[in-house]
């Protein structure tokens, strides 16, 4: 059997690659020349590097960070799903991605079969998901919800 | 509906934008929602002072900087009135990428990265469990992220 298509194959990113990333993580809009003159290099080969970072995958994109409490979404919360059979699986996660309040979702070991994220306004709003779209999918047999009720911390890996 | 924040359509329309592009140019912005692009610029450094937006960044790939192990771990606590002193801990770790003080079995769920099992096991270990307070663990492994956005900015 061929194993190595089960082998992510890392990127070669090098120091001046990863002071790049620690500085545009942390603020999208930063401009390149500020960037080049941190890392003593030239605007155009900053430019270049970041291409490059994006071209092979390690950033996927750039974003402004919303906060969601600001935008009315009040609870977020998580929720481990059982299926009636693991064949359902990809259907199950079809149905799931069509539901914009899911924000993430996995496929786990451990008890559950899938696992998501959720953000929505109220409680009333999550009971009403949960109830209305979430368990009437078709192969779902019973989900486990937790709430968080405060978020302490949201960051990303350390780059270095 | 009153919109949160006194938020009203053109901001959520800048926010759906500069929320998948941060480095999309504000004229662009401006073009696209009919504003020009000195009321973009406004806009935006409202929505700053307000805390509607947090920060920008570049999202990383955690597997293309070596990171392949995602993990969710639940922690139960002795008591929960440490709940603080151990969130505090947990910040020190760089690989606990999310904290939550959660309902239900447990008292805090984070999330993790780790550059593999075996440090996944270190993290959890030498790390984790040796903060004072924290009980026992339960951790989850994500085998497939299969998939992660943003909230939806339009209801």
């Amino acid at each position: 059997m061929n194993t190595n298509e089960f082998i992510e194959i890392v990127p070669d990113i090098d120091a001046l690659d990863e002071k790049i990333l620690k500085l545009i993580t942390k603020n999208a809009r930063i401009p390149f020349l500020e960037v080049a003159r941190e890392c003593g290099v030239s605007g155009a080969a900053i430019h270049q590097r970041v291409q490059r970072l994006l071209n092979i995958g390690v950033v996927s994109g750039s974003e402004f960070i919303i906060n969601p409490q600001k935008m009315g979404y009040n609870t977020c919360a998580y929720m481990g799903i059982y299926l009636d059979k693991a064949t359902f699986h990809k259907k199950v996660v079809e149905e799931l991605e069509k539901i914009p309040e899911i924000v993430e979702c996995h496929y786990i070991t451990g008890q559950y079969a899938i696992f998501v994220k959720m953000q929505t306004k109220t409680n009333k709003h999550l009971k009403k998901l949960i109830e209305e779209q979430i368990q009437p999918i078709e192969g779902i047999s019973r989900t486990e919800t937790f709430i968080s009720l405060e978020q302490e911390f949201k960051r990303q890996v350390p780059v270095i | 509906m009153t919109l949160r924040n006194h938020l009203d359509e053109a901001d959520l329309k800048i926010l759906n934008i500069i929320s998948r592009n941060a480095r999309i140019p504000f004229k662009d912005v401006a073009s696209e929602v009919g504003i020009s692009r000195a009321a973009v610029h406004q806009r935006v450094n409202r929505m700053i002072e307000l805390g509607v937006i947090t920060g920008s960044g570049y999202y990383v790939n955690p597997k293309k900087i070596d990171y392949r192990t995602c993990t969710y771990i639940g922690i139960f606590l002795e008591k929960g009135g440490i709940y603080t002193d151990v969130t505090e801990k947990l910040k020190e770790i760089q690989e606990v990428v999310e904290c939550h003080y959660t309902t239900g079995q447990y008292g805090i769920f984070i999330k993790v990265y780790a550059k593999d099992n075996e440090h996944l096991k270190s993290l959890l270990s030498e790390q984790i469990q040796k903060i004072p307070g924290i009980s026992s663990t339960e951790t989850i492994i994500s085998l497939e992220e299969t998939f992660r956005r943003t909230l939806p900015v339009y209801s």
